[in-house]
């Protein structure tokens, strides 16, 4: 890559992403905020989780390859979930999932 | 006082391994995909230095190998990395207090990843932000190390990216299952997950998680309002 397309994309990409990771911390983290917006705060967490989560199990685009490429994460997904409910261990999750995801793609 | 200091930031490094775990072999691959695509060494240290977005080097480095103008991919990878508006505005409230240049630190480190086992910490009790710090700087080292790494052995590796980001998806899931369960917060995660699946349906894939997460957050507090309104 020559480095004038690499100062391009670095500028931006590096700029928005500062931007978007230092505002809010730096605007709300010196203040005490309305009950409003603490508890508008309080769902991210749960919100942000399920939308990654979501985002990594449904991929349109896996369907072209056919429908068990499409549902392997899913059916993968499930020891996880049963692992994360008992355990609550992050170590165990990733061994299971990693794990399974690997059996699941020799089927 | 300083023994104290000590004891948090190993807590910190400790509760960084499982990112690290899964960051060394998908910062190897990142490393890998970017000197396939074009990119040297020096190149990739800045991105991970700076960028510090796996998402956001892979893109770049796909994007830039399938011919993409550099302003495209500067838009689009911003466009993905919009959503961690969301993670600095829901940790604000443990840096009640702290130094500006210590919150600015350790939101300049906050990543998927990151956010969620610092966020899991908070919600326990017993973290404090210097081992939040701590925890972030660790395994952004280690993002650093893995992406020159995988430049440096190139193809030598035969890594499966698709089965190690998988390791991702289960911290998330895990994380996800440790969240409150209250009718709003159910509420919540149905809408989010419901966002992220018509926004990729609609071709919207690139701000899915931040949309959903939206939609997440609106229908929790609207659940919660209405809760309030039949108590």
């Amino acid at each position: 890559m020559s480095w004038q397309s690499f100062w391009i994309i670095f500028a931006i990409t590096v700029g928005c992403n500062l931007l978007c990771r230092l505002t809010p911390m730096l605007a709300l983290s010196g203040q005490r905020m309305g009950e409003h917006i603490t508890r508008a705060l309080s769902y991210i967490p749960t919100a942000a989780f399920a939308a990654l989560v979501m985002s990594d199990l449904f991929n349109p685009a896996a369907l072209s390859l056919g429908l068990w490429p499409f549902l392997r994460p899913a059916a993968a997904a499930i020891p996880v979930l049963l692992t994360a409910r008992w355990t609550k261990s992050l170590g165990a999750c990733i061994l299971v999932g990693v794990g399974g995801y690997w059996l699941l793609t020799l089927l | 006082m300083e023994r104290m200091q000590d004891h948090r930031a190993r807590m910190g490094m400790a509760a960084a391994i499982p990112i690290c775990v899964g960051y060394v072999p998908l910062g190897l691959a990142c490393g890998i995909v970017a000197a396939k695509a074009g990119l040297n060494l020096l190149q990739v240290a800045l991105l991970s230095v700076f960028l510090y977005a796996g998402s956001g080097q892979f893109m770049i480095s796909s994007m830039f190998a399938s011919g993409a103008s550099p302003l495209s991919i500067g838009v689009s990878v911003a466009m993905v990395n919009m959503r961690h508006l969301l993670y600095g505005s829901a940790l604000a409230k443990y840096f009640f207090g702290e130094r500006r240049l210590h919150a600015a630190l350790f939101a300049a480190e906050l990543t998927d990843e990151a956010f969620g086992v610092n966020m899991g910490r908070f919600q326990q009790g017993n973290w404090t932000p210097h081992s939040a710090r701590f925890a972030n700087t660790t395994a952004h080292l280690t993002w650093i190390l893995s992406n020159c790494l995988g430049v440096v052995v190139g193809g030598f590796l035969p890594l499966d990216t698709t089965i190690i980001g998988f390791s991702m998806t289960a911290i998330f899931i895990c994380l996800l299952m440790m969240q409150k369960k209250t009718p709003d917060h159910l509420w919540s995660m149905g809408a989010s997950a419901l966002g992220v699946v018509t926004a990729k349906l609609m071709g919207w894939g690139q701000v899915a998680v931040l949309l959903g997460a939206l939609l997440g957050v609106a229908a929790g507090m609207l659940a919660g309002e209405k809760r309030g309104k039949t108590r």
